[in-house]
């Protein structure tokens, strides 16, 4: 088995049962999940701050946080709405968001044939078969789906 | 089980290796290799292996130069963050405070750091000068953090 192969499933052991679990770019920093989940390559993003959480701040002044609430209301920003599955359904894009404890640490997406993709960090975009082939101890579990009208 | 006695002896006996071992094995305590340590407590009793490590943990840390201990937190903060997406978890890991703990000690060692693999250790800067270069971008509900022109910003004013 190739070794960054053997080391992405070592933190994310449930791929190792993924049959559609592939590498599809090389190693980068120059985005992160949620830019991926947008299909921007460019930047890192990460949702505004709830103006009442004060537990870390940039030095700016500019609190922000990771909860789960925070990343729902990012993504309705972008028009994306709460669903129930991650049942492929045409004329839309889906996305799953994942965490523990109330905190968000991770989101993937629908390709268009119904397979997932996601970007790892400063490391690698992966493609997966389906959500839950990335949940354990890095990410946490799918907290929700979401869709938005392909345009 | 062993008797009292073999625990005295035994903890006498791995008290005499851990002053010896320097002599041994001629080196440091920071720089004893794996084998070097597996010799050393070859024969110990499980307890007494677990404290000597303590001891010897210690004596490595007393022994350490401000360039190994950045090396040692900047190596443990990659691993825990490895495939972290959320900037939050990068500034808040232990590692990463532990270094810009360090202050203006560390900056020689982030600046070279950051210039070869840009990363959010830039941050570890604001944080030492008390000032940031660059904000996150805000727009419509989402922070946009570019690290490369961050890092980029603070070698070009260290580099003055």
């Amino acid at each position: 088995m190739d070794k960054r192969v053997r080391e992405i499933i070592s933190y994310l052991p449930a791929l190792a049962n993924d049959k559609h679990f592939r590498i599809t770019s090389p190693r980068t920093r120059d985005y992160n999940c949620l830019a991926w989940a947008l299909s921007m390559n460019n930047k890192w993003m990460w949702p505004m701050e709830n103006p009442d959480e004060d537990d870390f701040y940039w030095p700016d002044g500019v609190p922000f946080n990771t909860r789960q609430e925070t990343f729902i209301q990012a993504f309705q920003h972008e028009g994306f709405a709460l669903c129930e599955t991650a049942d492929l359904e045409e004329g839309y894009e889906k996305i799953a968001l994942y965490g523990y404890w109330g905190y968000a640490f991770h989101a993937s997406r629908q390709l268009p044939s119904g397979l997932w993709t996601s970007k790892l960090g400063p490391e690698q975009d992966i493609q997966h078969g389906t959500p839950q082939s990335l949940e354990g101890d890095c990410y946490g579990k799918v907290f929700c789906y979401m869709k938005r009208k392909i345009t | 089980m062993e008797n009292y006695n073999d625990i005295i002896n035994n903890e006498a006996e791995a008290s005499k290796r851990l002053e010896e071992a320097p002599i041994a094995y001629g080196t440091s305590y920071h720089n004893m290799s794996i084998q070097n340590v597996l010799a050393f407590l070859d024969g110990l009793a499980v307890e007494t292996k677990v404290d000597v490590v303590d001891r010897l943990m210690e004596k490595v840390l007393k022994e350490e130069t401000t360039e190994q201990k950045f090396k040692r937190h900047l190596r443990s903060w990659k691993e825990a963050t490895k495939f972290q997406n959320s900037p939050y978890v990068y500034v808040n890991d232990s590692n990463f405070i532990a270094i810009a703990k360090m202050g203006e000690k560390a900056v020689p060692y982030i600046c070279k750091e950051i210039k070869s693999e840009p990363s959010f250790l830039y941050h570890a800067l604001d944080l030492i000068y008390g000032k940031s270069l660059t904000s996150p971008e805000k727009q419509n509900g989402w922070l946009y953090f570019n690290i490369d022109e961050s890092c980029k910003r603070w070698i070009k004013e260290l580099e003055k």
